[in-house]
């Protein structure tokens, strides 16, 4: 256990998971737009950044299994303390909380749900600061009225590739959430990501 | 503090009464500056048993309960207490901070030997009343057993 | 077929107020405290517990009070309001064997170790009214308080009363089949569908949580010949156990309270001959609370659903899990029974128009009105 093990988490439980969660619900909503969440809202001392760290306190619990990336993996002990969080293997977990893109596990090993039951697919949640795509990223589908652009997170065409995959075996799939500076946008598994927009694009 | 002797301690405080705790820690919590780490939060516990009492587990159903953490200097006290008490499950988590810290263990003594008796006393006081509710079997001799 | 009617809103809302003046009764008499339910009427208590499969006495109490001592409609309040609180984790198994006694009887060992303790029983009652109960009197004394003596003595040390459990005998000479510790993590009905078959864990929760009625009957028609179960009671006990949880940052077991238990275990017919060594089965009964007729149930039937695994003939409705898992829930059972009290407008006049059509039919080809 580290001393952050014991550093408190959400000020206002009730109000502030109900804000964190409202913002996660709009992003997963509204494909690649960036919900902002105030930092009030969020932990400020935990061994996580604000925003993953209320993410994680509103989201996990002891029913959803986690794997931390490595530079994230000192939060086990404040997750486990708060939320009853189980750490586990990539391939076990419902939550994946990378603290960038390159400490991503392999995507390809993550839980895509089963048939019954595809809500129990594996949810990633990276941080993503503001960074230049490899090329421009369009997402479509429900809740898009015509394709928009995925805010710029670096974000690389091997992962396009990965998506266009995820999204083909919907309703199976990942969902990922992208931490962004001081909001959050979110990839469900419902998008389609393409490198550049259909015709009926404006 | 070794972990046995917290571990005694946590039990005297979850398993105390509400006015137990009151009465030697409400000074306390009046008085001192301390942060929730934790505030006190209901939520439920699932009990489980074992098939057989030995055997494989089962879930025999849920328990409300409140727990609550909180920093008193530098000292983490916390608590899990039985039901909707939020004012129990928060002198609880402060009595344990103030057991681990020197400068308050051994005033607590007294209050925890308190706690320890109250406990006994009433323990012993139901195993009394149960005991007498104890029966004494005497067997009856029967007549047509003369010939055997 | 539903359809969204509107309206009655004011009527409801009356309804309401009605409700609550009927719950409060005569003004003249004074109100009931959630003390005086949880201290008086504690076996309502427990059984809301028990069937509400959530250990919160005040809670319970207070549910009896609102839903004017309808238990069932209690159970239902308390089942609401589990489902907004959040689930912590899960307990250490609990120990009977570490219980707290208040009550323990055998009925196959008349001799055993630690004895046969009666407890605070109604068998040997006469079962008449006691119309002394009527009147307000004194509080009843416990046997060891004799009136003027000091009934705070701590003493040094716990009177410890050694009940091993009635089971050690049988299991000891191997005449009972074992009941060995499996790690297996146990599936939770409340988290997973019901699923057939299912295993005896998540029977037991069901079980558990089962009406104390349906279960009552259930076990009398097994003892009755529809099953097969009539078993000798090994032993039933009632008292106090300390639920403990290992907390993940402490990694110790730390006890958060203490909760009343009945545990009822059964010896039932032989299993085995030929190749495998014969030897008595098993039944067990664990519910919340002071509750020992249902225990008693729960380890009939708990027996009785055991029937496939031991190869026996299924003849009776205890013995059929599906029967018994699907049906053993009152507010499921209430729900589904009271939802055709509900408009079913629409319904009704197409079966309506469909009846008027075959009576036009049945007139045309020549049938005749009374």
């Amino acid at each position: 256990m580290t001393d952050q093990t014991y550093s408190p988490g959400l000020k206002e439980p009730v109000f502030d998971s109900q804000a964190i969660f409202r913002a996660a619900l709009s992003a997963l909503s509204l494909p690649a737009l960036k919900f902002k969440l105030s930092a009030d809202r969020l932990p400020q001392q935990a061994p996580l950044p604000p925003l993953a760290a209320g993410l994680a306190l509103t989201l996990l619990d002891f029913d959803s299994p986690a794997w931390l990336s490595p530079s994230w993996s000192k939060a086990a002990g404040w997750l486990a303390f708060h939320n009853g969080v189980k750490p586990a293997a990539p391939g076990a977990a419902s939550f994946i909380l990378a603290a960038g893109l390159t400490e991503l596990p392999a995507l390809e090993q993550l839980s895509p749900g089963d048939e019954r039951c595809p809500e129990r697919s594996a949810t990633v949640i990276v941080n993503c600061p503001r960074a230049e795509n490899e090329l421009p990223v369009y997402a479509e589908g429900p809740g898009l009225k015509r394709p928009r652009l995925l805010p710029p997170s670096g974000l690389s065409s091997a992962f396009v590739r990965f998506w266009q995959a995820n999204h083909a075996r919907y309703p199976l799939g990942l969902d990922l959430i992208a931490l962004n500076g001081d909001g959050l946008w979110a990839l469900p598994r419902s998008a389609k990501l393409s490198a550049e927009p259909e015709r009926r694009a404006v | 503090m070794s972990q046995p002797c917290r571990r005694q301690y946590l039990e005297l405080l979850t398993l105390a009464s509400s006015a137990s705790l009151r009465r030697g820690l409400d000074g306390y919590r009046q008085n001192l500056k301390y942060e929730f780490i934790r505030p006190p939060e209901t939520g439920l516990i699932m009990v489980r048993g074992r098939q057989g009492n030995t055997g494989a587990l089962f879930n025999i159903g849920e328990m409300l309960v409140t727990r609550c953490a909180v920093k008193h200097e530098d000292h983490i006290g916390q608590a899990w207490v039985a039901g909707r008490n939020a004012a129990k499950a928060e002198l609880a988590a402060l009595g344990d901070a103030l057991a681990q810290n020197r400068a308050y263990a051994e005033a607590l003594a007294p209050f925890f030997e308190q706690l320890r008796r109250e406990r006994l006393g009433r323990i012993n006081r139901e195993t009394k009343d149960i005991m007498t509710t104890k029966v004494n079997f005497i067997t009856m001799v029967r007549g047509e057993d003369k010939n055997d | 077929m539903y359809v969204a009617v509107k309206g009655g809103e004011e009527a409801i809302g009356n309804a309401h107020k009605l409700l609550a003046a009927q719950r409060r009764g005569d003004p003249a008499v004074p109100e009931i405290e959630i003390e005086q339910i949880g201290g008086q009427l504690s076996r309502a208590v427990a059984r809301v517990m028990a069937e509400a499969s959530l250990y919160a006495p005040r809670e319970a109490a207070l549910a009896v009070k609102q839903a004017q001592g309808d238990l069932i409609e209690a159970v239902f309040l308390l089942r609401a309001s589990r489902a907004a609180w959040p689930r912590f984790g899960y307990s250490e198994a609990l120990d009977a064997d570490k219980m707290q006694i208040k009550r323990r009887i055998s009925g196959v060992w008349k001799d055993l170790p630690g004895g046969q303790i009666l407890g605070p029983t109604f068998d040997y009652s006469h079962r008449l009214l006691d119309a002394s109960l009527a009147e307000k009197k004194e509080p009843a004394q416990t046997p060891t308080a004799e009136p003027g003596r000091e009934r705070t003595e701590a003493g040094e040390t716990e009177i410890v009363f050694d009940c091993p459990k009635a089971m050690r005998a049988l299991s000891r000479q191997g005449l009972i089949e074992e009941e060995p510790a499996v790690a297996r993590e146990p599936l939770d009905l409340t988290r997973e569908p019901l699923d057939f078959p299912a295993g005896r864990d998540l029977r037991l929760q069901n079980l558990a949580r089962a009406d104390e009625g349906f279960l009552l009957s259930l076990a009398y028609s097994s003892q009755r010949g529809f099953g097969s179960v009539h078993p000798f009671v090994s032993e039933l006990r009632l008292g106090t156990v300390k639920v403990e949880i290992i907390p993940p940052e402490l990694g110790f077991p730390l006890a958060i309270g203490e909760i009343e238990i009945t545990e009822c275990e059964t010896v039932n017919q032989f299993h085995g001959g030929g190749a495998l060594k014969p030897c008595f089965t098993r039944g067990y009964g664990l519910v919340f609370g002071c509750n020992e007729r249902k225990a008693l149930s729960m380890a009939i039937v708990d027996r009785a659903l055991r029937a496939k695994e031991f190869g026996e003939e299924i003849k009776g409705p205890a013995q059929d899990e599906e029967f018994v898992m699907q049906h053993s829930d009152n507010i499921e059972a209430a729900g589904f029974v009271e939802h055709i009290k509900l408009p079913h407008y629409v319904d009704f006049q197409a079966e309506l128009s469909m009846l008027k059509s075959l009576r036009e039919n049945y007139r045309q080809g020549g049938g005749r009105d009374e």
